[in-house]
């Protein structure tokens, strides 16, 4: 085991005004680029979410469930879970952005960002309460699915920033866009990754690594030159 | 395993990404978002982790919701807004999601000795179980040497208050250390301050001498 010592590189998260949110289609590869259609949604997802907060708008949770809903679902499912209980995830999610919606705050994160920690979490309880663990309090998996909109100086990115970094990921070299994709959307783990491609363990790490470098230092020049 | 610093926390790379994705274990998920209240820079590589993330969320292939589904969980939408994870539990040393499970902090715990100078508290799993991970809190005294230990599986431990010392690496507050089966360590804690971690074992330890094993056979571990 070794201990290298990394330059940090992060940024601190900028104060967004416009907004941005991946609405790709189904299915759509690399080379996305941020549209006025992705700007509107995400002024659409904050507005549903401001009527959910402000006058317990029904039809705006209904409508963006309409959206995110069948997402959530594929994601789950894409993890192993059965379609029952990828639903039953997707209820409480849906319960917690209707009595949670008072917190989000579109100048810190997407909502798109912040209902994925949600799902993640709620998929790491549903592990817990299916794995061999026992609970020792109950309360302890209230808090792991209990995801708090993250607070502005812990999030890198805001909306408008979304679209930039697909425009990023496309611009990575075609190998480390390919373990990018392996490791995000599929889930492979860097061993199976470097069996797939063929490819050392070393070097799948080395792509990944290199990948999130590039990706965060040109999103940081990107930003700093809208700004 | 590649561990990094950054901002001189000690922390996995692997892990980090693992967290985004949610691969990790629920007690490996824990310490991750434990460290990352910690460690602002910890909590940043998260995040930016978690963007890209979302970003493929919209590629991921949808599968249609049940026809009633919409409908049926509209009718069951409770009235009110949800505060619970606005308790604060105070402020102190533990981190908030540390404090929320505990339902306090650290100087409030109630510790069981294992042996002189060195106390547990359970947070998630069984100790005594053969199998299977456990998350407990292990206090030991500054300046004591721990038992020479190896592990049936991994061992990570996120420091929260002291140091102490393997070879010629120190851990300090918010460090994680993750050491796997192939390792026999034996953790010299530095004189001062109380050391207080927050652990995660997959099945007993494995001590080297016969006293440490029949403490262990008492007091799990």
């Amino acid at each position: 085991m070794t201990l290298s010592i990394v330059e940090d590189k992060i940024s601190k998260s900028p104060q967004a005004e416009g907004k941005s949110m991946p609405s790709p289609k189904p299915g759509q590869n690399f080379g996305r680029t941020a549209s006025k259609k992705s700007v509107g949604a995400a002024r659409r997802d904050a507005q549903w979410l401001h009527n959910i907060a402000e006058r317990k708008d029904a039809k705006a949770l209904s409508d963006l469930f309409e959206i995110y809903g069948p997402k959530l679902k594929g994601w789950l499912m894409a993890r192993g879970v059965g379609a029952d209980t990828a639903e039953d995830i997707v209820q409480d999610i849906m319960i917690k952005v209707w009595t949670k919606a008072h917190k989000f705050d579109p100048s810190k994160a997407s909502f798109a960002t912040w209902v994925y920690r949600m799902t993640r979490n709620r998929w790491i309880d549903y592990k817990r309460k299916h794995g061999r663990m026992d609970v020792r309090d109950p309360e302890l998996m209230k808090v792991i699915a209990d995801d708090e909109v993250p607070s502005a100086e812990h999030n890198f990115m805001s909306q408008e920033n979304s679209d930039i970094l697909k425009k990023q990921i496309a611009r990575l070299s075609a190998p480390q866009q390919t373990a990018i994709r392996l490791a995000y959307m599929e889930f492979k783990t860097h061993k199976e990754i470097a069996s797939e491609v063929g490819v050392p363990l070393g070097t799948v790490k080395t792509r990944i690594r290199s990948a999130i470098q590039v990706l965060k230092s040109n999103m940081a020049r990107e930003i700093e030159n809208i700004r | 395993m590649s561990l990094l610093s950054k901002n001189n926390v000690v922390t996995s790379e692997t892990s980090i990404m693992d967290y985004a994705l949610g691969n990790l274990s629920p007690a490996k998920h824990f310490i991750m978002a434990c460290q990352s209240e910690i460690s602002d820079t910890v909590a940043e590589e998260i995040s930016f982790q978690e963007e890209i993330a979302t970003s493929f969320l919209g590629e991921t292939q949808s599968v249609s919701l049940s026809p009633d589904f919409l409908e049926e969980v509209l009718a069951k939408l409770p009235e009110g807004d949800s505060d619970e994870e606005t308790q604060a539990f105070g402020r102190g040393l533990a981190p908030k999601t540390l404090r929320s499970v505990l339902g306090h902090g650290l100087k409030d715990l109630k510790w069981r000795s294992m042996v002189p100078g060195v106390a547990v508290h359970d947070v998630l799993g069984n100790r005594r179980y053969e199998e299977g991970e456990r998350l407990y809190l292990l206090k030991a005294k500054g300046g004591m040497k721990m038992p020479d230990h190896s592990h049936k599986g991994e061992e990570w431990s996120l420091i929260l208050t002291g140091s102490y010392r393997v070879g010629e690496t120190t851990y300090r507050r918010g460090d994680l250390h993750i050491e796997d089966d192939t390792v026999t360590h034996a953790p010299h804690i530095d004189k001062g301050e109380d050391c207080i971690c927050l652990v995660m074992t997959q099945g007993p330890l494995l001590m080297k001498s016969w006293i440490p094993k029949i403490v262990q056979r008492i007091v799990g571990i």
